[in-house]
């Protein structure tokens, strides 16, 4: 018995010495963080310092390398360890990935709550997830590939993804305006249902779907419905156009005309004309409870989904 | 003792030490005195004109200055159109006591002059001065929330002018986050009718690279039959770089209007 458990102990030790997490701070209360990172966990916390922390098996230690320090085509050096680069510069703090990270793990970055961030990743591969917690500084977030999961984080923030996701929950403290798009993928939001909002829902291939405690009181609606080829009372733009399209039409130096509702083609003297097309376009502005901060969610290809919390 | 000259009258003091000097020799060491107490004259008693040179400059002096300060006044001529723009900002401004509180209450009458050439300028009407404040906020690099919550009041407001047309335009072109932009285009788009506003959005579909502001701009202007748009529509398709769903979005339009 005794030698069973000294064996155990030994593998135990062994294995917890496999692993081993590397750490890079930075000391810094505030300011804003700029992260070019295939994908990263953001954690937002009651501290002076960003903490940088990457687990790492020694298995994965490239005994090759050691004495020699990792460079790319990107001029960016690993000062870290743990493939990346971290330069400061006055209030800016700028982390940049150094050739390609191989971890399975992702990057964990515990960040003061007040800081700002800015993540943008446009490369193909290695695209990995981006969540981004507890933050109460302004996130602006641009990504082709990654999926992208924030929570309780108060805003502003502009996201963008292209082929990814975007989840976003929400805590009661609000700061607008907030812009989430993805063109290809879904945009799931979920609100606590007393938040008080002027809300706009987009999408152009999709659906739009609310919960019923929202009771979205709709100022605008634009439903344009696209049946296909009929393009041919469509005339050139130097001579007359049929405008068929129920877009709001606003006029320069006036208040903007409110929305028109679908009507037969009229003709008119324009040097445009908008003609139907094959798709179903729903853009959808209103408030909810009152209105408020302004929150803007579209999806060109997906559905939108706006939850209660 | 180190003087030789001392040491030297010291030890031989005896042989001259019973001589006298003669008158001559007197009367010059006094006639040099007398000479030294002129050199440590007062200026104006060693150049009894010059206090009155000086006195002549500073007069000179004064008359310059005073004609130079009076050059500066307004003239008669001048008093009128001085009386006229000083009255227009009262009619103009609603609340001329609010004014007059801000004034310093200890104002010197230095600065009373400092405040005529004030008013003098011609006061700048604001009619709309959300536009302004918007504006600013519209340019501002700092924050793309700033530059979007900024358009959303333009929105919102339902207020356009050329100004604003110009900088939203410049937005769409060239802001450097994608929301910003497809906010401002959203914007933009509601005055599409425009002629030159659409000559501006077709202008933007064949510059843009970022993929959501060219399905923004093919949404928009799709249904145009506009020689110049099929032409970008046939570039973009065409293009390998471009990204797959503009071109699908691209191919749609032009399907759809039997131009493939």
């Amino acid at each position: 018995m005794k030698k069973q458990i000294i064996t155990l102990t030994l593998l135990l030790s062994l294995c917890f010495s496999a692993w081993a997490q590397k750490e890079y701070k930075v000391a810094k209360s505030t300011g804003k963080l700029h992260l070019n990172l295939n994908g990263a966990v953001i954690e937002g916390y009651d501290g002076n310092e960003i903490i940088f922390s990457s687990q790492k098996t020694q298995e994965e230690e490239d005994e090759r390398a050691k004495g020699l320090q990792a460079i790319s085509g990107t001029g960016y050096k690993d000062n870290t360890g743990m493939g990346i680069n971290v330069t400061e510069n006055g209030q800016d703090i700028h982390v940049n990935m150094v050739g390609n990270r191989i971890d399975k793990d992702l990057l964990k970055i515990h960040v003061p709550k007040q800081f700002s961030i800015t993540f943008t990743y446009h490369k193909t591969l290695q695209a990995e997830l981006i969540v981004i917690n507890n933050i109460k500084g302004e996130i602006e977030l641009s990504t082709s590939y990654n999926k992208v999961k924030l929570e309780n984080n108060s805003g502003p923030m502009n996201i963008k993804a292209i082929y990814g996701s975007v989840d976003v929950a929400f805590e009661n403290d609000i700061k607008g305006p907030v812009s989430i798009i993805s063109v290809y993928d879904y945009v799931d939001v979920a609100l606590p249902a007393s938040t008080k909002a002027n809300i706009e829902l987009g999408t152009s291939y999709g659906k739009l779907y609310a919960a019923d405690d929202f009771n979205i009181t709709v100022t605008e609606r634009n439903v344009e419905k696209e049946e296909g080829a009929r393009g041919h009372g469509a005339t050139a733009i130097s001579g007359t156009a049929t405008r068929t399209a129920d877009t709001p039409r606003g006029t320069i130096n006036g208040a903007p005309t409110p929305p028109i509702a679908p009507v037969a083609p009229v003709v008119e003297d324009r040097t445009l004309g908008f003609v139907y097309r094959g798709s179903e376009r729903e853009n959808i502005k209103g408030t909810i409870n009152g209105g408020g901060v302004d929150l803007i969610f579209k999806s060109n290809y997906k559905n939108v989904y706006l939850r209660t919390r | 003792m180190s003087d030789p000259i001392k040491r030297f009258v010291q030890e031989n003091r005896e042989a001259f030490d019973h001589l006298e000097p003669s008158a001559a020799v007197l009367q010059r060491i006094k006639d040099q005195l007398e000479h030294k107490t002129v050199v440590k004259k007062g200026f104006f008693k060693r150049h009894e004109k010059a206090k009155w040179l000086v006195a002549a400059s500073i007069l000179l002096g004064l008359v310059f200055t005073y004609t130079l300060y009076d050059e500066g006044k307004p003239t008669d001529a001048d008093e009128p159109l001085h009386l006229v723009q000083k009255a227009a900002p009262k009619a103009a401004d609603p609340e001329p006591s609010l004014a007059k509180t801000t004034e310093p209450p200890l104002a010197t009458q230095d600065e009373a002059p400092k405040r005529k050439k004030r008013r003098a300028v011609p006061v700048y009407k604001a009619p709309e001065p959300l536009p302004q404040a918007l504006h600013a906020q519209l340019v501002d690099s700092s924050s793309a929330s700033i530059r979007l919550a900024a358009i959303l009041e333009i929105e919102r407001s339902g207020h356009m002018n050329d100004e604003i047309l110009t900088a939203l335009s410049k937005t769409i072109d060239q802001d450097g986050n994608s929301n910003v932009r497809v906010a401002a285009l959203d914007v933009l788009g509601k005055y599409a009718h425009e002629p030159h506003i659409a000559d501006l959005l077709i202008k933007s579909l064949g510059t843009q690279d970022d993929p959501l502001m060219q399905l923004s701009l093919i949404n928009l202007l799709g249904g145009v039959d506009n020689k110049e748009v099929d032409e970008t529509l046939f570039a973009l398709t065409n293009d390998p770089r471009t990204f797959l769903a503009v071109k699908d979005e691209a191919y749609t339009v032009l399907l759809n209007q039997n131009k493939l």
